[in-house]
């Protein structure tokens, strides 16, 4: 829900990373975005194509990179995918959440040169 | 060619959050960021906190709503500090935005700061606002389910406040359902009270916890 926000904080990232670079044209930018993160891919789409119009980054693809949340099994010692009320799909017991599913962040910047 | 960036895209909000928290310290601040859904009864926790602490401690209170200033005006008959943001359809408070709220108080020392978040329990969690403790109110009304779609918001929480708890038998709010979602998300000990604003329930120990805690983090 926060996309704009956080759209005009990517862009001006991205605008700083590419400040002494070279190049004709940034074709893509690649964000990792964790299942957790709060962040809706379309939306972040819809704000990006909107906020980089007139910028240097106009016309670039942004790639989203998905993650998905990882619970630990302290009795597996395992990772798993997330379930509906978070047990281990082989033990049944409670797992705990991880850092897996949280990301949000700026890869990489892909330019013509 | 391609250029490997790696960058937190909420930086510039956590170095906003790091000047708060260092202006906090030096002045002696204690800020709590108090989210949970519309609802939930945010309000009615930082009403309580006032009318229990208020002639102990020193109480301002930052209030954010999307708009209307419904909730700022009942804080301000208390007779304490309180500023409003309207994020007018922002869905959560950022720091830059407490930082200038912070300013515009003129806060003396030794001061404890409620901020209202906006209502929502998905937004506010992402966002660091320089607070010591971040604190959760989840209300039985909204289902024993929230931990296990909203982990989030419940794993940063330092203290939860479950409200609405005379309304659970009429509602079949599972407790123990609740608290095994909780239980997966927190690593630390999870601070959990269960109060009902309405009959008082549950309250008394709620005002003897905070009590304790800014009575000793003001005499450290």
């Amino acid at each position: 829900m926060h996309e704009y926000f956080v759209t005009r904080q990517l862009v001006k990232i991205a605008e700083d990373a590419l400040k002494d670079v070279s190049f004709k044209r940034v074709t893509r930018i690649k964000v990792v975005v964790g299942e957790l993160s709060g962040i809706i891919d379309e939306s972040l789409k819809f704000y990006f194509d909107i906020l980089t119009k007139g910028t240097i980054l106009e016309g670039a693809q942004l790639k989203i990179i998905p993650k998905k949340a990882l619970l630990y099994c302290q009795k597996c010692s395992e990772y798993f995918e997330r379930t509906k009320d978070f047990t281990c799909p082989k033990c049944l017991s409670l797992g705990k959440l991880t850092e897996h599913g949280k990301e949000f962040y700026i890869e990489s910047i892909e330019v013509d040169d | 060619m391609e250029i490997k960036v790696i960058k937190n895209i909420l930086e510039r909000n956590q170095n906003a959050a790091y000047n708060i928290r260092r202006l906090a310290d030096e002045n002696k601040w204690y800020i709590m960021n108090v989210m949970g859904s519309p609802g939930a009864g945010k309000t009615s926790f930082i009403k309580c906190m006032i009318e229990n602490l208020k002639d102990v401690f020193n109480i301002a209170v930052i209030e954010g709503d999307v708009a209307s200033t419904i909730d700022a005006q009942q804080i301000a008959s208390y007779g304490v500090k309180v500023l409003q943001i309207n994020t007018g359809g922002a869905c959560h408070l950022v720091a830059d935005s407490i930082a200038e709220a912070i300013d515009s108080l003129a806060l003396t020392p030794q001061t404890v700061v409620f901020i209202e978040n906006i209502g929502n329990l998905i937004c506010p969690s992402s966002f660091d606002l320089g607070e010591n403790l971040r604190v959760v109110v989840s209300s039985a009304a909204e289902g024993d389910d929230k931990p296990y779609k909203y982990p989030i918001m419940f794993e940063k929480a330092d203290v939860v406040v479950l409200s609405k708890i005379d309304i659970m038998d009429a509602i079949g709010f599972d407790k123990q359902r609740y608290q095994k979602g909780l239980e997966a998300i927190k690593d630390k000990d999870l601070k959990l009270f269960e109060v009902s604003f309405r009959t008082k329930e549950g309250v008394e120990g709620l005002i003897d916890y905070f009590y304790t805690l800014l009575d000793s983090y003001f005499k450290k």
